[in-house]
């Protein structure tokens, strides 16, 4: 069995916990713990709001661009008199937020 | 006693240290005869293995976590050998994204005697493999694990030894925040290994 070890970890907070895929959640005696899975499932919850967050900037397919490169491509369209949503900067950003919107 | 040969093909009366140096060649000794209780100080004697698609191992807290899928058990073969332990495969993990946790961890590996409580195997209470990064990069970061150690559990012959894997967060960083024994993002297999070397 392969466990949600984000939302297992955000459901318990402040114990210390080992999880281990296939085998099983235990405490700090190595003793196995009774998961209750709606507790974790609304951690699920809870993280998927945030999830979006880390889509755009890292994990992602489609990703916001270095700081330097979005500052480079302001610097572009200001010389090509583009500052608008035809713009390569304001392309971009758009095409990260759609492609993770937020919840 | 008088040397005899005997009728029967053997010969008696050969006492130890009697036949000259060097008179017994490779060629003569059957194979295999070398069994591993003939076997001297530094020989290899058994060796035992354990692997697994250990999958996501992750903890949180203080506690010296254990890693029960490559729990390794031998029975040793003498009295007063040491044991070469030896983990490789593993895909240890850091991550500071935005300072949040997962700095990285540290390895140890522990044993237990007759089904007793699990001891550290080692002679000291230092690490013997970590990871560690040190500031946000942006992104996380995996590592291969790999560490062995020459232990020496104190055990009667006929007990069985328990050898497996340990961790716990790394030095730096809090309480509160997760770490990782094994990342499963490659589907890797993780290796144990044990091998009984005698000391006499």
């Amino acid at each position: 069995m392969k466990y949600d070890i984000d939302a297992i970890f955000k459901a318990y907070p402040g114990i210390d916990i080992c999880i281990e895929d296939g085998v099983g959640v235990f405490d700090k005696d190595h003793n196995p713990i009774t998961l209750d899975q709606a507790k974790i499932d609304a951690a699920r919850v809870e993280l998927d709001k945030l999830k979006y967050q880390t889509d755009r900037t890292t994990d992602g397919e489609v990703i916001y661009d270095s700081w330097r490169s979005q500052l480079a491509m302001l610097y572009d369209d200001m010389i090509a008199g583009k500052l608008d949503t035809t713009g390569t900067w304001a392309t971009h950003i758009k095409a990260v937020k759609d492609a993770n919107p937020k919840p | 006693m008088p040397v005899a040969i005997n009728g029967s093909g053997t010969v008696t009366g050969v006492s130890v240290g009697g036949l000259p140096d060097g008179i017994v060649d490779a060629d003569t000794l059957a194979n295999s005869a070398a069994a591993p209780l003939k076997r001297g100080s530094g020989s290899t004697l058994q060796t035992v293995i354990t692997e697994n698609t250990v999958g996501s191992i992750a903890a949180t807290g203080d506690t010296i976590h254990a890693v029960t899928s490559l729990e390794t058990s031998i029975t040793p073969l003498k009295a007063n050998s040491k044991f070469l332990l030896t983990l490789s495969g593993v895909n240890g993990h850091c991550n500071m994204i935005g300072s949040t946790g997962n700095h990285g961890a540290r390895y140890f590996f522990y044993v237990s005697v007759a089904g007793g409580s699990y001891a550290n195997a080692a002679t000291h209470s230092d690490p013997l493999c970590a990871t560690h990064i040190q500031g946000d990069l942006g992104n996380w970061l995996d590592f291969p694990v790999k560490y062995s150690y020459l232990a020496s559990p104190s055990y009667s012959l006929g007990q069985s030894l328990t050898f497996r894997p340990q961790f716990t967060k790394d030095n730096s960083m809090g309480n509160s925040f997760t770490y990782y024994f094994n990342h499963n993002t490659q589907s890797n297999r993780a290796i144990m290994m044990v091998s009984e070397v005698a000391q006499s």
